[in-house]
C-alpha cells in the first residue's frame, strides 16, 4: 500500500511540474506574440488559442511523462491484477466450466472431448440430426484444427526457448496452451450441441449454422494461437508478468532505421532486452545492464 | 516536428536538446525558440515530444533542473547539462557526425 502511495505522489508531482511548465510556456508564447505588437489580451487569446488547438501534443507529453489518466489507471492494483500470469488460465478456465455448466448434457460432452485425445476410439456418431443423445459429437475436424494449433505451438514455444533459455516461460506457455486445447474441444462440443441437438423448423438455416460455425471455429482457433504467443512474448521470463515501460534504446544512428535496443521491464525490475538480432533477459541486479 | 522531418530526426531530439543546453541553461519554450531560429525555422519541437525529452534526460543524469526566475520575472525551471551530459553530448555529437558522413559518402557514390 505505502508503494502504490509514493507511486500516485509521483504522478501528482509529475501532473503538476507539468502544468505549471505548461502555463509558462503560455505566458512565454503571449510574450512573444505581444512583442510583435498585439495587445495584451489578443496576445494571451492567441497564445491560449495556439496551445489549446495542441491539446494532443499535451496529452502526448502527459503520457510521454507518465502523469496521464491512462498511467494513473495502470498504478492501481486492478491494473496489477491484469498483468498477473494467473489472470489468462483462470479467464479460460472460468469460460469452460461456464460453457460444460450450461450445457444440457454434460456427459457428452465428456465423452467428446475424449474423442479428441489421440489413440482413444469415440463412440461412434450414429445419428448426426437430431444428435444421438448418449453419443459423441462428430470431433475429427475440430480435432485436426485443434492437434495443428498445438503442433505450431510446441514449434513456436521451442524457437521461443532457444532464444530465451527460461523454462518458466516455456512451461506456463505448455500449461496454457493444454487449457487452450481444451477449452476448444468444449467448445466444439457444446456447439455442436446446440447446432445439432434438434432438428430446426426453417429449411436450411440450420446448415447454414453448422457451415458458419465449421468455419469459424479454425479461424477463432488460429487467432487465439496468435494472441497466445504476442501474451506469451510480452510476459517477464523471470515472474511471467506482463511487461511494461517499454524503452527504445540507441544511438541516433540506429533508431533512424529501428530501435537498436528494446527493453522491458516488469514491476519487480526483471525484465527483457531485445537488440535486431538477440533477445536477453535480466533482473534488476544485473550488471550486465 | 512534422511529417517526414519528424522520421527523419527520431532520436536525434536528445543530441539537439543536450547541445542547447552547453549553450547554458534554458527553460523548455527557450529550448524550443532557440532549436527553430539556429534551425531557421526548420525544426519545430511540439510541447509533446519535448518535456518528455528533458524529463527522461533528467532521470539519466544527463541534465539537472531547478526553479528560477525568468526574464518576465516569472518562476521557470531551468534545465541545465551535467557532467555526465557534457560526456554524453560529446558521445553523441561523434556519433553523428560518423553517420552523416558515411551517408554523405554513400549519396556521393551511389
Amino acid at each position: 500500500m505505502a508503494e502504490l502511495f509514493a507511486a500516485l505522489a509521483i504522478w501528482w508531482e509529475r501532473r503538476r511540474r507539468f502544468a505549471r511548465e505548461w502555463k509558462f510556456h503560455r505566458e512565454m508564447a503571449a510574450a512573444d506574440l505581444r512583442s510583435l505588437g498585439l495587445s495584451p489580451a489578443e496576445a494571451r487569446q492567441q497564445a491560449r488559442r495556439r496551445l489549446g488547438a495542441r491539446a494532443n501534443h499535451r496529452r502526448a507529453a502527459l503520457r510521454g511523462i507518465g502523469a496521464d489518466a491512462r498511467s494513473l489507471l495502470e498504478l492501481l492494483p486492478i491494473a496489477r491484477a491484469g498483468r498477473s500470469p494467473l489472470l489468462m488460465p483462470l479467464v479460460i478456465l472460468v469460460v469452460t466450466a461456464t460453457v460444460f455448466a450450461l450445457s444440457p448434457q454434460r456427459e457428452q460432452i465428456l465423452e467428446s472431448v475424449r474423442g479428441f485425445l489421440p489413440f482413444t476410439r469415440a463412440l461412434p456418431v450414429e445419428r448426426l440430426i437430431p444428435l444421438t443423445p448418449a453419443g459423441v459429437v462428430p470431433v475429427g475436424f475440430a480435432s485436426l484444427v485443434l492437434w495443428t494449433c498445438v503442433l505450431v505451438g510446441l514449434a513456436r514455444l521451442a524457437a521461443l526457448y532457444v532464444s530465451l533459455r527460461q523454462w518458466r516461460v516455456f512451461a506456463y506457455g505448455g500449461f496454457l496452451l493444454a487449457i487452450f486445447v481444451m477449452a476448444g474441444a468444449v467448445i466444439w462440443s457444446y456447439g455442436l450441441q446446440l447446432l445439432l441437438g434438434a432438428r430446426w423448423g426453417i429449411d436450411g438455416v440450420q446448415g447454414f449454422a453448422l457451415v458458419a460455425f465449421g468455419f469459424a471455429f479454425p479461424g477463432l482457433a488460429f487467432l487465439s494461437i496468435g494472441f497466445w504467443f504476442r501474451d506469451l512474448e510480452q510476459r517477464c521470463p523471470r515472474c511471467l508478468r506482463a511487461l511494461g515501460l517499454q524503452r527504445r534504446q540507441g544511438k541516433p544512428y540506429d533508431v533512424l532505421v529501428e530501435p537498436a535496443e528494446l527493453e522491458s521491464v516488469c514491476l519487480y525490475g526483471h525484465g527483457q532486452a531485445t537488440a535486431s538480432r538477440w533477445k536477453k533477459s535480466f533482473a534488476c541486479d544485473d550488471s550486465a545492464f | 516536428m512534422d511529417g517526414d522531418k519528424g522520421s527523419l530526426l527520431r532520436g536525434t531530439l536528445d543530441l539537439l536538446v543536450l547541445r542547447i543546453l552547453a549553450g547554458g541553461p534554458q527553460h523548455g519554450y527557450g529550448i524550443s525558440s532557440r532549436l527553430s531560429e539556429l534551425s531557421s525555422e526548420w525544426l519545430q519541437v511540439e510541447e509533446g515530444s519535448l518535456y518528455p525529452c528533458l524529463y527522461r534526460m533528467e532521470e539519466r543524469g544527463w541534465v539537472r533542473s531547478e526553479l528560477l526566475l525568468s526574464e518576465n520575472k516569472r518562476k521557470a525551471r531551468y534545465y541545465s547539462l551535467t557532467q555526465l551530459g557534457a560526456q554524453e553530448l560529446l558521445v553523441q555529437s561523434e556519433n553523428w557526425r560518423q553517420f552523416s558522413g558515411i551517408v554523405a559518402k554513400v549519396l556521393k557514390k551511389g
